[in-house]
């Protein structure tokens, strides 16, 4: 189970850097070392593939390619002005469509129930993707050390809150977010990374 | 002993400007055509002696609420130990009956908020929810010296914080020190229409006593 | 417990091993401490406390906003600021109606109709400013850029604007001054260098005390106030004179007297009303001077009106006295009464001769005591200089001036704003205004500063135009040429070729409304407009934007930071904060600049420079720091004094706390007190508000009663009686900079003065009559038996030009002016929302009949009746211009017979934009309508909105 959990610590931790911010040299030189999966009969794969494949095609023009994905990062979910594909999960869940509602307080709250905040509060809306997927990595990496200390009771307690941050708020608004990148961003590398969200929280 | 919470307006200091009503209305969200606190304004007199009245109210929270008895929820509306008389969103039916028995026209229903109690309880007795939906019902509104705020220890409602003329003295009459308890002693206050027998528990400094003739009209009319 | 996503992992394993997915640290979140963890929990779902300042009028309260989740919930008074003290007023407090208006200006607009049919569409604001720019450029290479004028209608947070159009090269930035209320202000800026002159009620102040401690007082000292056309309660809500007025009459036994033609709020609680004729304030104010001239007796305790001393502090007050005197024989052609008698006074005001005895010796007698002039007064009639001069005058020799409870003049204390900030190229460290322009004037070449190619200041018709003259623009806007008559390009001409207007309407406000309408639309023989830009660039869509090409919508007051310093006795400043973000697409004025700026210079405007604009500016807070550098900037002077712990006269600069704590570096040779800068982060950390210490008699030194020459900003750092004088081989005095203009060009006399019949401007006391006033004027007698009635206005301060789509405000009813008389109608307004999260939600509301207030006429009710009509009739007012406007009649006995009353922009208003208010405009009046566009004032060119006769007829 230790095993299964550091598994997916891996993958939260690729999607929460890539949501973050536009990806480093670091990175993207890191997953070109892995080859992409055979069959792809899931979205995980599916995304993987697609994601490792941009990857190569790529390689030999890599400063060139990273500042074109850091514009397309910024394209997509900064904007200057209204962003094809908004991070926030208030956005698609306040019936207004805007920033800063009660979803956002109700993710600070959950948090707040594990001892964290986010480092810039009340500047940034908490219900940024990246944020809740650093969030989930968290959560798992903790899960994972109590696990390892033997700790069956707080490994349990842990893990229901992250269970419950997947069904109950992630599983809600990934599904239209991820579409909107899909829609609206011609680079594959975000396209798949797309496929691999919605495949994580969203299992089809 | 308890507080006793109580308001008194000192006509003296009052600009007639309103912003008692329109704060009342940005704190307690009333809406538009109906009123928590209002100001009702007369002109009389011919000239060169012209008269402007300018008469501030807001519920009295009487000691002696005709509000209270007709309403068939036992707890729908009720007057608490620290003067303040209630509405409970949670029990009221919208029946209105309390709107029509407050002389004052202090109570409206309150057309954005519906009613949560299950009114077909009360059918039986109350024919004016009969056949009707929850949601087709509206909940009671009326002043409660802004009793959100006193629960988070702030003893001042928003008409208080806003006036113009510093005209508005709130507190505690169980505190003899208070500024409203040494006001009241001090200024001998009326209160509006005594001879209803109701208590009232708002006090006005009138100099001239033909405000309460001139203005004379329901907050909510 | 399973792991529910087991089965999605089969791959995930590849990831594993890779050096960047190795346990790496948190980006985005952090632990909290326990008790960290408590105090955000407490926090949670609460509000958010954020200290900022008003703008729904132009009194710009201190206020305390409570915010949650980015949204604006309630609106408090912020009760750090002593101008309000907590309070906040009910315009101010149904802000929230205005920020989440559905008829807020949202995103960028260009005009596809005709001017001013409304017809606009959406554009990104890349279009917006590109066009703009364009034709900017284009402009200034045809004409020269002082054809553009930049009006900041509100002077509210205009800097980046002027910053802005100065550095583009006009000198033509200007804000609504004279239509507001510059005679008014015109003695108090003549005679002491400052402008409006208030009565010290503003409470509390923080006094020094004799063991160096700073007390905050709130004890009321005056003892009388006469307010002369000044309406607190309901007009310009100087928001410490409601208090202070009520206070200091219970608490200190203050009476006060009212002077209005109609019973105003303020006249219903005072002591004594007193309704003269419009128009006859000077009149009053001139007798009560004379009545104590002549009465004064210094043995006599019950007749020693005069203070004597002031004589020690002031200067030419003989030459002064010697010019009033002059007119004590002549006989007024109206009555063939000697001037300024209280026979006269009282003949032309239509008042008892003792109702002006009582006033002079009363205000005489009674100290600390104060005179007030208003806005509705001196202010808006054409001769209200004489009144503003003569107020000066009698609050001065009353040994009143800057006494404890007497009158204050709030604008020379004031902490110092704009300077720099606004007027000052950080490239080419100079004043933007100072850069030495070229013009061919009759094929020779001439130089001279940007500044000489001002309209008006070196204009053929009102060089002392301290605050720019607006109401003559529609002739501009028609094709007639600027004239430089003074200065270095005397001789040079140039059109108006844009109009860029910021906050303001002056198509309803501006003169009068039909005259600004053809104005706009004016076209050439080609078919086009002859003014070739007008932008608009406000929060709400009013009828000026009907007329704009552009349209650019700001961000609401609060949504952008600046500053506010309103009418304070002492230095005393406030931020305004943005408290949420931009709604819509609106965006705040740096941004606006430096869109602008950045867009001129692409398109190849040098004058522009990078450095000046975006790449200093690159966040609101830059700027407002950069418009209070070296603030307050004001001398260490008054009893008690200020700083003891510094040398008096010294200019304090720097925060309080670091003034208070020594913090300083003391600079001797410029007697400067230095501590630290106040900027919006110190501001946020203080509450909002930097409050330096109250002192009096701020112009003679504490020791001795002997003047230190230091203040008032006045040539002679005296209060001066004379205008006009020579010191040594130097010309001194307000108006001498003017006399020597028109002396180097060889005695022409501007249109202003020529009308009044002066060949310049006077060095001492001066008198001239009134326009469209049958009972001062020989010249209007013809007209008083078609016209009986005379027209004044007003201010109702809930309901002014942009305000009126409040439907909070519709439920109030003020004076005879603003009552519960619509006709039923539907709209959509926002409605408050008791639950949820959003504190405002849009909806469609009917309001039947009679129960929304709207603009009325208000008249005597004997005058009705005996014109057979009675309250909510609907009657037409015309003038003898042959205009007219529309409205139901308010017929009360709160008006003196023979005057009528309708109070400004409260009705006829047509642009769809004002929600609620364009449902009434048919019948609702626009008193501007009927305002004489060529009555401009003659030595500051300000509207005379009060002058004007009229009749009424059942429509």
């Amino acid at each position: 189970m230790i095993e299964e959990l550091r598994e997916e610590l891996y993958l939260y931790n690729l999607l929460r850097q890539i949501f973050l911010k536009e990806p480093t040299d670091k990175l993207i030189k890191d997953l070109s070392m892995i080859d992409p999966p055979e069959d792809a009969d899931d979205e995980i794969d599916r995304g993987l593939k697609i994601l490792l494949e941009s990857i190569r095609k790529n390689e030999h023009r890599l400063d060139e390619w990273l500042e074109e994905l850091a514009l397309e990062y910024a394209r997509l979910f900064i904007g200057p002005k209204n962003p094809p594909a908004v991070p926030y999960a208030s956005f698609y869940l306040s019936e207004s469509r805007s920033l800063m509602t009660d979803e956002t307080i109700d993710v600070r709250k959950r948090y707040l129930e594990a001892g964290m905040a986010v480092k810039e509060l009340y500047s940034i809306p908490d219900d940024h993707i990246g944020i809740e997927l650093e969030f989930i990595y968290y959560l798992t990496q903790r899960a994972i050390e109590y696990f390892e200390d033997g700790n069956r009771e707080e490994a349990s307690r842990i893990f229901e809150m992250r269970e419950n941050f997947f069904n109950n708020h992630m599983m809600k608004w990934i599904s239209p977010f991820v579409e909107k990148i899909l829609e609206s961003s011609s680079e594959d590398f975000y396209k798949g990374i797309a496929l691999i969200l919605r495949g994580v929280i969203n299992p089809l | 002993m308890s507080k006793k919470y109580a308001l008194l307006v000192d006509l003296r200091k009052c600009v007639g400007c309103t912003s008692c009503q329109v704060s009342c209305k940005m704190e307690n969200a009333v809406p538009i055509g109906q009123f928590r606190s209002r100001v009702d304004i007369a002109d009389t007199g011919e000239y060169p002696k012209p008269k402007r009245y300018f008469l501030p109210k807001i519920c009295n929270q009487c000691d002696e609420p005709p509000c209270i008895l007709p309403c068939p929820v036992k707890g729908a509306t009720y007057k608490r130990e620290d003067g303040v008389v209630m509405v409970n969103r949670d029990l009221c039916i919208g029946c209105g009956r309390c709107v029509g028995a407050c002389p004052y026209g202090a109570r409206f229903l309150h057309p954005h908020i519906p009613v949560k109690n299950d009114p077909s309880k009360y059918a039986k007795d109350v024919p004016e929810v009969r056949g009707k939906k929850a949601k087709d019902l509206k909940v009671v509104d009326k002043c409660d010296y802004c009793s959100h705020r006193l629960a988070e220890g702030i003893e001042e409602p928003a008409c208080v914080r806003n006036c113009m003329g510093r005209a508005r003295v709130f507190g505690d009459l169980s505190d003899p020190n208070s500024d409203i308890s040494k006001a009241i002693k001090a200024l001998k206050p009326d209160v509006l229409h005594p001879e209803y027998g109701t208590k009232p528990r708002v006090f006005i400094v009138a100099p001239d006593k033909e405000v309460f003739k001139a203005a004379d009209g329901h907050i909510n009319r | 417990m399973e792991i529910t996503r087991r089965s999605l992992l089969k791959y995930a394993g590849v990831l594993a091993g890779l050096a960047a997915l190795e346990k790496t640290g948190l980006m985005s979140l952090r632990h909290l401490s326990p008790s960290e963890a408590e105090a955000v929990e407490k926090a949670m779902g609460q509000y958010e406390i954020k200290y900022s300042a008003c703008c729904m009028c132009p009194s710009e309260c201190g206020l305390e906003f409570w915010v949650k989740d980015g949204k604006v919930h309630k609106i408090y008074g912020n009760p750090n600021v002593p101008y309000n003290d907590g309070i906040v007023c009910a315009k101010g407090a149904s802000g929230m109606q205005l920020i989440y208006s559905p008829d807020r200006l949202k995103y960028p607009m260009i005009r596809t109709g005709e001017r001013g049919s409304g017809k606009f569409k959406r554009v990104s604001w890349e279009e917006a400013i590109d066009y703009i720019g364009k034709k900017l450029i284009d402009i200034k290479k045809k004409y020269g850029p002082e054809s553009v004028i930049m009006d900041t209608g509100d002077v509210t947070d205009r800097d980046q604007y002027w910053r802005l159009f100065y550095a583009y090269g006009t000198p033509n930035c200007v804000e609504h001054g004279s239509i507001c209320d510059t005679p008014r202000r015109h003695g108090p800026k003549l005679m002491v260098g400052g402008k409006r002159w208030e009565p010290d009620l503003m409470r509390p102040v923080y006094v020094r005390q004799p063991d160096g401690s700073l007390k905050k007082d709130m004890s009321y000292k005056t003892k009388l106030i006469i307010y002369c056309g000044w309406n607190p309660f309901v007009a310009t809500r100087i928001m410490y004179e409601n208090r202070g007025t009520v206070g200091a009459k219970v608490e200190n036994g203050c009476r006060y007297f009212v002077i209005d033609p109609s019973y105003s709020n303020t006249a219903a609680l005072a002591d004594k009303w007193i309704a003269p004729r419009p128009g006859t304030d000077n009149d009053i104010f001139a007798a009560m001077l004379r009545y104590i001239l002549e009465n004064d007796d210094q043995n006599n305790p019950d007749k020693k009106y005069i203070d004597w001393n002031f004589k020690k502090y002031s200067k030419g007050w003989d030459d002064f006295e010697k010019a009033f005197k002059s007119w004590w024989h002549k006989k007024d052609p109206i009555n063939n009464l000697e001037y300024f008698s209280v026979k006269w006074a009282a003949d032309r005001a239509g008042i008892k001769e003792e109702e002006i005895v009582e006033l002079a010796h009363t205000f005489g007698i009674t100290k600390p005591a104060a005179l007030v002039w208003g806005m509705q007064s001196p202010g808006h009639h054409y001769n209200g200089y004489c009144g503003s001069i003569l107020g000066v005058a009698l609050n001065v020799i009353t040994g009143n001036f800057d006494a404890p409870g007497g009158i204050i003049d709030t604008e020379i204390m004031k902490w110092s704003k704009g300077g720099k900030g606004r007027l000052f190229s950080w490239v080419e460290n100079k004043n933007f205004n100072d850069r030495i322009v070229k013009r061919t004037i009759n094929g020779k070449e001439v130089e001279g500063k940007q500044s000489e190619l001002h309209k008006d200041h070196y204009g053929s018709k009102y060089p002392a135009a301290w605050d720019d003259v607006v109401g003559d623009y529609p002739e501009f806007f028609e094709g007639k040429e600027v004239e430089i008559r003074y200065g270095a390009f005397r001789g040079h001409k140039y059109p108006i070729k844009a109009y860029i207007l910021r906050t303001g309407n002056t198509v309803v406000s501006g003169s009068a409304t039909w005259r600004w309408r053809e104005a706009m639309t004016a076209k050439d023989a080609k078919g086009n407009y002859k003014l070739e830009l007008i932008v608009f660039i406000d929060t709400l869509y009013l009828e000026s934007a009907l007329y704009a090409d552009v349209i650019l919508p700001e961000a609401s007051y609060a949504e952008r930071v600046s500053w506010s310093d309103i009418y304070p006795p002492m230095p005393l400043g406030y931020l305004r904060d943005a408290v949420i973000k931009p709604l819509h697409e609106s965006k705040n004025p740096t941004e606006i600049m430096n869109l602008i700026a950045k867009k001129l210079y692409d398109l190849g405007d040098r004058d522009i420079k990078p450095g000046d604009f975006w790449e200093r500016y690159k966040d609101e807070d830059t700027f407002a720091t950069d418009l209070i550098l070296g603030t307050p900037g004001k001398p260490n002077i008054g009893t008690p004094l200020p700083y003891p712990q510094y040398p008096e006269g010294y200019i304090l600069r720097g925060t309080p706390d670091s003034l208070e704590k020594g913090n300083v570096k003391i600079d001797h040779e410029k007697k400067e007190v230095v501590g630290e800068q106040v900027t919006p982060a110190w501001m946020r950390k203080n509450k909002g508000v930097a409050i330096w210490p109250m002192s009096w008699y701020r112009y003679k030194w504490t020791t001795k009663e002997e003047p230190h020459k230091i203040w008032p900003p006045t040539d002679s750092k005296l209060i001066e009686f004379v205008w006009d004088y020579t010191d040594g081989d130097k010309r001194k005095g307000r108006y001498s900079k003017y006399n020597v203009l028109i002396e180097k060009a060889g005695g022409e006399v501007p249109k202003g003065l020529k009308e009044i019949g002066f060949d310049k401007f006077p060095s001492t006391f001066y008198w001239f009559e009134t326009k469209w006033n049958p009972y001062t004027n020989p010249e209007y007698k013809k007209y008083a038996k078609d016209y009986p009635f005379q027209l004044i206005t007003g201010r109702i301060h809930h309901a002014m030009t942009g305000t009126q789509m409040i439907p909070w405000l519709g439920e109030i009813k003020a004076e005879g002016l603003w009552q519960p008389m619509n006709d039923e109608f539907e709209a959509e307004i926002p409605e408050a929302m008791p639950m949820g999260k959003d504190p405002m939600k849009t909806m469609k509301v009917r309001f039947k009949a009679n129960t929304f207030s709207v603009g009325t006429i208000w008249m005597n009710s004997d005058d009705a009746k005996r014109l057979g009509i009675k309250t909510g009739d609907l009657v037409i007012v015309e003038n003898p211009l042959g205009k007219s406007t529309k409205g139901k009649v308010f017929a009360s006995g709160g008006i003196r017979p023979g005057v009528v009353k309708i109070a400004f922009g409260s009705g006829g208003r047509f642009s769809p934009g004002l929600g609620v208010a364009y449902k009434s405009k048919d019948y609702t009046p626009d008193c501007n309508n009927l305002v004489d566009p060529e009555a401009l004032s003659p030595i500051m060119g300000q509207c005379a909105y009060a002058d004007m006769m009229i009749r009424v007829k059942k429509a």
